[in-house]
């Protein structure tokens, strides 16, 4: 019995511990959240403003071509982050930047490209808007193969990755052509 | 919103069961989502029935702990003295996991709890989610936006994109971030009047009162917790109220639209 405060005091300490202690889910403090958005004032401004472009455009290719636009300034803050080694965040937006490559900008084309009758004078813009999108990831793509490790960028290697074999596949339809590798120049077949 | 962030989000909501706009959002169009929806409601439905150990010794506790005269215990020479050291320490034991048990539990529900220094006075703001920074929601709802085939999905991904800004904007406030809230409240004001608003007028009457009904349920909350947070911060009044005031006209103009008939 001589125990006994010490068991009592055991759980109320518990329960203090567990109550005085930060959320559960740990996060960035709102001043590293402040220093984030004064970094990224730019592209947010971007965001906004191309989230409400995207809102108002029905047409495929005007969408694909919004979606180009974004996925280049993306591609600039992820070069940043890789050459300042913020590794982790490049590599979380690299993730952002596959989704808008594989759904936003090929998505788009392959739309277009469905819905283009075969005579359709758009086939130049569709491959332009390919061109674009496939050139946009270049320097990113060069800078990647100068990283000496490329553990923690798995996430940007796969947006490139995935992103060139997706917008080309958008264009030529699923035919199965190989895709060519990262940085090769591109061959424009006519429709 | 992607799964991850619903997920997340579902676990800090107080009700999982009516989780905030957005998140109901991501799950009307998501099946995997909405089934880690319902194994959380099961979840929290039977934890009530978790066994609790069983205490034999209560009473003989309880008349420990309260001193009864010692006349009226029962003859401790009957018990062999191994037999009254191991049935104190159970009960000993079994009160202790009883306890820790249930300090375990008021812990966890006291740190579950919204944060206890800004809470506003009347709804406290559910916890923000930590991975997903404010680029990584706009980004989000811009791809979103880009595969977007109807008014509905359109106006649901700007309305998650006001909710990605008026979260900021409560953190700025905490950061003292003034001139940063000014651009901040900038773009609220356009992705309502020129996003939400703008684009709520093509969603189908027949599905308005549902869908605006949401995302003007939403707006009420965001346009009093900006004037909450206007009132208690001299320095981020001003760009505060901007939102506010937008959340509100936002608001009021969509119950406009969910007024008007069907043509």
């Amino acid at each position: 019995m001589r125990r006994l405060p010490a068991v009592l005091l055991l759980p109320v300490a518990m329960a203090a511990g567990l109550a005085l202690a930060d959320p559960p889910i740990a996060g960035p403090t709102p001043a590293d959240r402040l220093r984030q958005f004064q970094r990224n004032q730019k592209l947010i401004g971007k965001l906004v403003k191309s989230g409400l472009e995207l809102a108002g455009e029905e047409d495929p290719l005007r969408r694909a071509d919004s979606c180009n636009r974004l996925a280049k300034e993306l591609t600039q803050e992820i070069q940043r982050l890789v050459a300042g080694r913020a590794r982790a965040r490049a590599d979380e937006l690299g993730r952002h930047l596959e989704a808008l490559l594989v759904r936003g900008v090929a998505g788009n084309l392959t739309l277009a490209r469905t819905n283009l009758p075969p005579d359709s004078p758009r086939h130049p813009e569709l491959r332009r808007l390919r061109d674009e999108a496939l050139s946009v990831m270049l320097p990113l793509e060069e800078q990647l193969k100068r990283v000496p490790s490329q553990e923690q960028l798995q996430g940007v290697v796969q947006a490139v990755t995935k992103g060139r074999v997706e917008v080309e596949r958008a264009v030529k339809g699923r035919t199965g052509t190989k895709a060519p590798a990262a940085g090769k120049k591109l061959k424009t077949e006519p429709r | 919103m992607n799964c991850d962030t619903c997920q997340r989000r579902l676990l800090a909501a107080e009700n999982p069961a009516a989780p905030p706009a957005p998140v109901q959002a991501h799950l009307d169009g998501c099946p995997a989502c909405r089934r880690r929806q319902r194994q959380l409601l099961r979840v929290e439905r039977h934890v009530h029935r978790l066994p609790v150990p069983p205490s034999r010794g209560k009473a003989e506790f309880l008349r420990e702990f309260v001193g009864r005269p010692a006349a009226a215990r029962p003859a401790p020479q009957s018990v062999p003295w191994w037999r009254r050291r191991l049935t104190g320490r159970l009960v000993g034991a079994t009160a202790a996991a009883v306890l820790i048990a249930a300090g375990i539990y008021l812990g966890v529900m006291v740190s579950r709890s919204p944060s206890r220094s800004d809470a506003p006075q009347t709804r406290a703001p559910e916890p923000e989610p930590p991975a997903q920074d404010l680029v990584a929601r706009l980004l989000d709802c811009d791809v979103r936006l880009a595969e977007a085939n109807t008014p509905v999905e359109r106006v649901r991904a700007l309305a998650d994109a006001a909710d990605a800004l008026h979260r900021e904007s409560r953190t700025l406030t905490r950061a003292d971030g003034g001139k940063e809230l000014q651009t901040l409240a900038a773009l609220y004001e356009s992705v309502i009047q020129d996003g939400v608003v703008r684009r709520a007028q093509a969603v189908p009457a027949a599905e308005r009162r549902e869908v605006l009904g949401e995302i003007a349920k939403e707006l009420t909350r965001q346009g009093q917790e900006a004037g909450q947070l206007a009132k208690r911060s001299e320095a981020a009044a001003e760009p505060l109220r901007r939102i506010a005031e937008a959340a509100r006209s936002a608001d009021r103009r969509l119950h406009e639209l969910m007024e008007e008939e069907a043509p």
